[in-house]
């Protein structure tokens, strides 16, 4: 009987989640927020790869513009200009994630730290200026147009709300894909890396290959995130994959908690949405959000999901130390 | 099971929060509606109080407004105030973001379009009113704000500038069939075959072909250097110069910088090692005062003919009057022109903002016009109507330039060659093309 | 042979702005382990004090306009070091650092743009004047920046070897809990540094103004060149910043001899990725980054 409520307490709060993702679009009539939805749960595939790298092993990756772009135009390229299958754009689009995860990973097993974020910039920098001006193959600023429509088995997810509905079919195997690494032995050794990493090695794990995976991992999920961006979209163009995209997908991480797979789902959802809800205060809204986020950041370093952590939360929700750790993981 | 009891009170406190998340959002949506339409209201109620001092006694604000507007009707029956549900035009526009400043002045430009056709009557008898979102000259962003607008019972949409997010949001326009008016100049636009969309600046192919022309033949250039910008901008004029002086055959060298370039001397010193005698310009304003101030420094007196930027009132805040004297620029209009309605709009732009009226104000102020006109021609605010209105514009004397759409969507056709004398662009020519061109 | 020597002169001016760009971090990096990546907002907020505040609003002469603009950053500066550098550095993981500065940098960016407007515009006829020998142009400004990085170098030395407090800069710069230890106060400290740095991005912001005008994106660039110019030379040290700042300066101005301008930025980038790859302590070598 215990064990079954402890199950059932630890599936709860994903139906729960599930059910409101499922029943959502029925009150939303709007297209404009179904759109809105559906770049958030693009972008909380991309932040649940950020996850692997920078939450778990303590690597701050600035240069997931550049990975998330080379999804997209992978994508974007095969789909339009050689007519290939937009599944197949996605595996390629994968297979090219694997290749960016090991480029970015391999300067890892040399250096770490501020190094390492120097590196992911620079990667980033790169890859958006080269987009923008190897004309002939990119299209340059021109971006690339007609990127066509994903279609399942014959049906056609043209709409923002099939879109939807089969993101979050995506969201959800991406998640617990995510999970079952998390809390499985690769997922420990990423931790392992962050606390201590010459006790790491000294117990006979080979750092640089735990390093390396957790890169791999990181550009594989963002290139798919990508891809489904371009798919999207429908149009995309060089201007958009700035510095400025890799901090927010930082900022998504951290909003929600580093480190926690529900986390990047709340941060994801909440750094897409947000700036739109806050359009109303016009000219200043862009200030007032980045006034909270900073907000944030100073009271919560480890984002909403520690925000049960906090004194008066606990007492209001009367929990234990106990039941802390779970859903953190 | 007491446990498990708290357990459901966190999913419940969860699922509370985030149905007030998204209660929230359609509050936020209402309340900035609401708040708009009442600050109208009370602006409205305000300005006839205003006019009524006298005759009107202390009554309840709606009673009052109706009764006011009745009495009005009769007594003053040939100026008409516009009344009835308003009409309201999407504006998709950069408010924040890398380039804020155009965003603000087609704010102006269409607040005072919109300001003067509301004190005229309206359009078909109905106020008009804006709904502005903010694009961040990005893209995405751009489609979010065009999304928001096309659900938001507008008629048509302005906007937006940049020709990368303007292809990033004419399919939204086509699946909604609402008409978007554009100063996007890329002439690759216009050949996408998008009826929803309507170009109100002149294409680039034009402004290109006349500074290429206009090197050639005024200024006897022999080999001709050309520094563009590589964005869809710069490369979509560099295409029209190219193309104009392969046929001509003359000899040319092109340099292009990335936006944002501070340093332009490898550019200019290529061109210079090349033996250019005339160089033509085109880019944004920043790196456009880059170019301007270290051409003066490092080939001084070379004849230049810049794209629309060098009469650009941001790019004149940017040089000093010395670093382009003289230079030439092939502009959308110029606030020389000698008509009534250009003279009107430059001492109403300075009464009201303070500023000299400059390409992006003026734009999407006849923008505004093009549309009510097209809106009271059409004779209501039906989307296909009005599209179909738009399409048959034919002779519309805007303040910029005569409005002539063609099956394209291209609906300007002319460009104003000024020089540039102590700042001031002078006029010294309009030119014309046809329309099916 | 014109054009080369043109593109070195370009090349020293850049360079010497590199050096001074990663000057204004390392100083941070040094005291505190932690990296400022809203500097280049630092510089822009800079230009505006003096442009749009000292000289266009009360019209005053450029040197007060200067000097009041230094000591508005360094108030600014250590403002920021309280409220945001030192809650963050106890944190253990420099994520939180690169997020806080992040959002610091567009809060500065948007009140730039709420305060003094969202146009562009140019200091008139600040060093805007040329001079030439020979076939070549040395603009003014270009010949200002050399020598005031050069004042700056000798203060800088001076300061940080003679005084007192210089000495406790160091010192925390070398290790932070020896000198808790040794009776330095770490936190004022690194106010101090802070507001140091912030004078720095003035200084910056100022000497740009007349090549890149005054405008919310004028240091976009240079900040990101600036980190790889600190790698280059030697992460987080005073000297691998002025080895480092010249090298990609000049390197990237030669490269336009042999290659299209549009790729000119990348020069930077792939230096900076080639170096962290080769050899991550720079060109000076030193091997004294156990930091990380």
């Amino acid at each position: 009987m215990g064990l079954k409520m402890q199950k059932i307490k630890k599936i709860a709060p994903i139906i729960i989640s599930l059910i409101i993702a499922l029943v959502l679009p029925i009150f939303v009539k709007n297209n404009y927020y179904v759109t809105l939805l559906d770049q958030a749960l693009v972008n909380i595939i991309a932040v649940i790869g950020l996850n692997f790298i920078t939450g778990l092993t303590g690597q701050v990756n600035l240069g997931m513009a550049g990975i998330f772009a080379a999804g997209s135009y992978t994508s974007a390229l095969l789909t339009t200009k050689l007519g290939v299958n937009c599944w197949l754009g996605l595996i390629a689009s994968i297979i090219v994630g694997i290749i960016i995860g090991y480029v970015l990973g391999y300067p890892s097993l040399r250096i770490k730290g501020i190094y390492l974020t120097l590196t992911t910039i620079g990667f980033g920098e790169i890859m958006r200026l080269l987009l923008t001006n190897m004309v002939n193959i990119t299209g340059g600023t021109q971006g690339v147009l007609g990127i066509p429509s994903l279609s399942l088995f014959g049906f056609e997810l043209n709409t923002p709300r099939r879109m939807y509905f089969f993101l979050v079919a995506v969201v959800c195997l991406m998640a617990w894909i995510a999970i079952r690494i998390v809390k499985g032995r690769w997922g420990r050794e990423f931790k392992a890396v962050l606390n201590d990493d010459t006790a790491l090695a000294s117990v006979g794990i080979d750092i640089s290959k735990v390093k390396l995976n957790s890169f791999i991992l990181c550009s594989v999920f963002t290139c798919v995130a990508g891809s489904f961006y371009a798919h999207l979209m429908g149009y995309i163009d060089p201007s958009d994959y700035t510095f400025d995209m890799s901090t927010r997908f930082l900022m998504m991480l951290m909003l929600g908690g580093i480190g926690s797979v529900p986390g990047s789902i709340i941060g994801g959802s909440i750094i897409t949405i947000l700036p739109e809800i806050l359009r109303f205060l016009k000219e200043y809204y862009w200030l007032v959000f980045s006034v909270i986020i900073l907000i944030i950041i100073l009271v919560l370093p480890y984002g909403l999901v520690s925000i049960k952590d906090l004194p008066f939360v606990r007492k209001l929700f009367g929990l234990n130390k106990n039941s802390l750790g779970e859903s953190n993981e | 099971m007491k446990k498990s009891i708290k357990q459901m009170l966190k999913g419940v406190a969860i699922f509370c929060s985030i149905v007030m998340l998204f209660t929230l959002i359609s509050a936020c949506n209402k309340k900035s509606d609401d708040t708009a339409k009442k600050e109208k209201e009370t602006e409205a109620a305000e300005k006839e109080a205003v006019e009524e001092k006298e005759s009107a006694e202390k009554k309840e604000v709606a009673e009052k407004s109706e009764a006011s507007e009745d009495k009005k009707a009769v007594e003053e029956s040939d100026k008409k105030e516009a009344s009835g549900e308003p009409i309201i035009v999407g504006v998709c526009t950069a408010m924040t973001g890398s380039s804020p400043l155009d965003g603000e002045r087609t704010k102006q430009g269409v607040e005072l379009a919109v300001k003067e056709i509301n004190a005229k009557g309206g359009v078909l008898g109905r106020p008009l009113e804006l709904m502005i979102e903010d694009d961040q000259n990005l893209a995405n962003v751009a489609v979010n704000a065009t999304n928001k607008l096309m659900n938001s019972n507008i008629v048509a949409q302005l906007g937006p500038q940049k020709s990368g997010n303007t292809k990033a949001v004419m399919g939204i326009a086509k699946e909604n069939g609402i008409p978007i008016l554009v100063g996007s100049t890329n002439p690759g636009l216009a050949d996408e075959g998008n009826e929803y969309l309507f170009r109100i600046r002149a294409s680039d192919r034009l402004v290109g072909q006349t500074a290429a022309k206009f090197a050639i033949e005024t200024l006897n250039a022999k080999k001709i250097g050309i520094l563009f910008n590589n964005d869809d901008y710069g490369m979509g004029a560099k295409g029209a110069i190219e193309s104009y002086l392969d046929t001509a055959g003359l000899e040319y060298v092109a340099e292009g910088h990335n936006t944002g370039d501070k340093d332009m001397t490898g550019q200019i010193m290529k061109l210079k090692d090349a033996g250019v005698d005339t160089i033509i310009i085109w880019t944004h304003a920043p790196e456009c005062a880059v170019v301007a101030r270290q051409l003066k420094e490092l080939l001084p007196g070379i004849p230049v003919v810049s794209g629309p930027t060098y009469t650009n009132q941001d790019f004149l805040n940017l040089v000093d009057a010395a670093d382009i004297e003289g230079a030439y620029s092939v502009a959308d209009f110029s606030v020389e022109k000698d008509t009534p309605e250009m003279k009107a709009y430059v001492a109403a732009c300075d009464e009201e903002y303070g500023i000299v009226p400059e390409l992006f104000s003026t734009t999407y102020y006849q923008g505004i016009y093009i549309l009510a006109d097209a809106i009271e021609r059409a004779g209501s605010t039906d989307h296909d109507a009005v599209r179909q209105a738009l399409s048959e514009t034919k002779d519309f004397n805007g303040v910029m330039s005569a409005v002539n759409c063609n099956a394209k969507g291209e609906m300007v056709h002319e460009v104003t060659v000024v020089v540039l004398e102590n700042k001031v662009p002078v006029m010294k020519e309009i030119v014309k093309f046809d329309v099916d061109e | 042979m014109e054009s080369f020597l043109q593109l070195l002169v370009s090349g020293i001016a850049f360079g010497c702005i590199y050096t001074l760009v990663a000057i204004e971090y390392s100083v941070i990096y040094q005291a505190s382990g932690l990296v400022n990546f809203s500097h280049g907002q630092w510089i822009t907020l800079g230009g505006f004090v003096f442009g749009g505040t000292m000289i266009r609003q009360f019209n005053m002469h450029y040197i007060p306009a200067m000097l009041l603009s230094l000591v508005v950053m360094g108030i600014f500066g250590a403002l920021v070091a309280k409220g945001i550098f030192n809650p963050l550095r106890h944190l253990p993981n420099n994520l939180f650092v690169v997020l806080g500065t992040v959002m610091l940098g567009k809060i500065i960016i948007e009140l730039c743009r709420i305060i003094w407007g969202a146009s562009a515009f140019r200091i008139e006829g600040f060093l805007s004047d040329t001079v030439k020998i020979g076939g070549i142009v040395f603009p003014e400004v270009y010949i200002w920046i050399v020598i005031i990085s050069v004042i700056f170098l000798v203060v800088q030395a001076i300061l940080f070897q003679k005084t007192k407090l210089g000495k406790a800069m160091r010192c925390v710069a070398s290790d932070q809990k020896a000198a808790a230890l040794m009776g330095i106060n770490v936190n004022r400290n690194i106010i101090i540094t802070v507001a140091y740095s912030a004078i720095i991005c003035a200084i910056i912001g100022i000497l740009v103004a007349p090549i890149f005008n005054v405008d919310i994106n004028m240091a976009n660039s240079i900040s990101l060149k600036g980190f790889a110019a600190g790698v280059v030379g030697g992460f987080g040290t005073i000297g691998g910043s002025i080895v480092g700042g010249l090298v990609i300066g000049i390197i990237e101005n030669m490269y336009l001899m042999i290659g299209p301008a549009i790729y000119k930025d990348v020069v930077a980038f792939v230096a900076l990725i080639i170096f962290l790859l080769m050899k991550p302590t720079g060109l000076l070598g030193k091997n004294q980054q156990k930091r990380s």
